[in-house]
């Protein structure tokens, strides 16, 4: 952390990144994650703002609603940390606040939501599928997802104390949307990969009927050709594909 | 006994969800190895967290917006296959746990709605550190209370419902889990389409099916 202003101690910044890991803890319909912010915020308020006064002060501007990643909310908190120890005017400050929520949202969604977490996961069923026992698969799925992840919110962190109000400078440096597309290829692979694995190698082994498999492939092309809205009709046919069997045995 | 044991684990799942750090110990695929083993089957609980988190794939708390509840869903999952062991147990464990999901995920609105009335707003009034302490704890709690109750009413009315209408189910393992895996994959494709269907991701995806063609021939 830079020189301009004081950093700070060690002890104050694991608090924040600890008490970040609820942001969401009170997540709500009305401020968002505006009081988790707020509670994440409080060690740093406490040590920079002795005067009652600009403690309360400040406290009510983070207890405002407030939304990001939760992940990288962390990176918002070191920029406004970094704000409060520069100064910032409450006005400032504010405005931050609610213009940096959805970037890191969308960010972040996109990163973790839609690339990493389905990486990790669709790689833990094909190592399942390939044999590896129950405590392995999920074992490398919680060790590799997590240390991702817990990486992101401490250098989100770093990042976020850095850069200060010039956070959107320092994310276009950072690179993030070039390693979402990055993971994003990955996954590609990832979900060809399973689907050799699961749809093809049993079929050609005679373990899965061809009339199956050419359903598997069907239904998996139907799904990339009509996108996320059939995603829920196909579980909830899944469910009254069940129910019909067991009502009046179809299909028997 | 394990019914309590697992309405504590649907609390803690619930709140690794979203109120709490977000390990993602509240994915199918994990939440539904930690019963089986709590049951004493956790390779059942693998293999229906693998099937659920294959329809769950595209079901990521992305916003805030409202999600099915992966990990009670496989809790519940496995409750109704361990006390209907067979094709028919399956079956009825991923459609319950489907279903059982998603009203979880539905409470989830609810327990989001609650913690508005108690959260200290700025415009109502000055936001003392207490306060937002007693907020933290108030949706920590609401959050693992729905969990435990969702997860254990889920467990009671699965042990009572599955084994009568699982003896009734026609099918064999094998074409019960093929049609599930077939509700499954329309997830995978969901997803490749999100990553675009551009020629470098057909070509990487492709090369993914001669990989794991090969790997799984391979390997065996």
């Amino acid at each position: 952390m830079d020189g301009d202003v004081t950093p700070l101690p060690g002890s104050v910044v694991a608090r924040v990144l600890a008490r970040s890991l609820l942001v969401q803890a009170a997540w709500n319909y009305t401020s968002l994650q505006g009081v988790g912010a707020a509670f994440a915020m409080l060690p740093a308020l406490d040590y920079l703002h002795r005067d009652p006064e600009a403690f309360g002060e400040a406290l009510q501007r983070h207890a405002e609603p407030f939304n990001a990643h939760p992940y990288l909310s962390s990176l918002a908190l070191g920029s406004f940390c970094r704000m409060e120890a520069e100064g910032e005017s409450d006005d400032r400050i504010r405005r931050f606040r609610t213009a940096v929520g959805g970037p890191l949202g969308a960010l972040g969604d996109r990163l973790v939501w839609a690339a990493w977490l389905p990486l990790c996961t669709v790689v833990a069923v094909c190592l399942y599928l390939a044999g590896l026992g129950p405590l392995w698969t999920v074992l490398a799925f919680l060790v590799v997802y997590n240390t991702g992840h817990l990486a992101l919110r401490v250098w989100g962190f770093r990042e976020g104390w850095e850069a200060g109000i010039g956070l959107a400078v320092r994310l276009r440096s950072a690179h993030l949307a070039n390693l979402s597309r990055s993971v994003e290829r990955w996954l590609v692979g990832a979900l060809g990969f399973l689907v050799g694995l699961a749809i093809l190698v049993p079929t050609l082994r005679g373990e899965l009927p061809v009339p199956w498999a050419s359903a598997a492939v069907i239904v998996t092309a139907l799904g990339a050709i009509l996108g996320p809205r059939v995603w829920r009709p196909t579980a909830a046919a899944t469910v009254i594909a069940v129910a019909s069997i067991l009502t009046f045995g179809f299909f028997v | 006994m394990t019914a309590l044991a697992l309405a504590v684990l649907g609390g803690l799942v619930a709140l690794d969800g979203a109120a709490l750090i977000q390990t993602m110990v509240s994915r199918p695929l994990v939440a539904g190895t930690l019963a089986g083993a709590v049951l004493g089957d956790a390779a059942l609980g693998l293999q229906i967290g693998a099937i659920l988190e294959l329809f769950l794939l595209v079901g990521v708390p992305a916003g805030g917006g409202r999600m099915p509840d992966g990990g009670i869903a496989a809790v519940v999952a496995l409750a109704a296959a361990a006390a209907a062991p067979g094709a028919g147990g399956l079956a009825l464990g991923v459609a319950g746990g489907l279903v059982w999901g998603d009203w979880a995920g539905r409470g989830q609105e609810w327990v989001r709605s609650w913690n508005a009335t108690h959260v200290p707003l700025p415009d109502r009034g000055p936001v003392s550190p207490a306060a937002v302490h007693r907020s933290i704890v108030l949706g920590l709690l609401a959050e693992a209370g729905r969990g435990v109750v969702f997860t254990g009413a889920g467990v009671l009315l699965a042990r009572a419902v599955a084994p009568p209408l699982a003896a009734t189910w026609p099918l064999s393992q094998d074409p019960t889990l093929a049609l599930l895996l077939l509700g499954g994959l329309v997830s995978v494709g969901v997803v490749f389409r999100g990553r675009g269907l551009g020629v470098r991701a057909s070509v990487l995806f492709g090369a993914g099916v001669v990989l794991g063609l090969v790997a799984g021939w391979t390997a065996t």
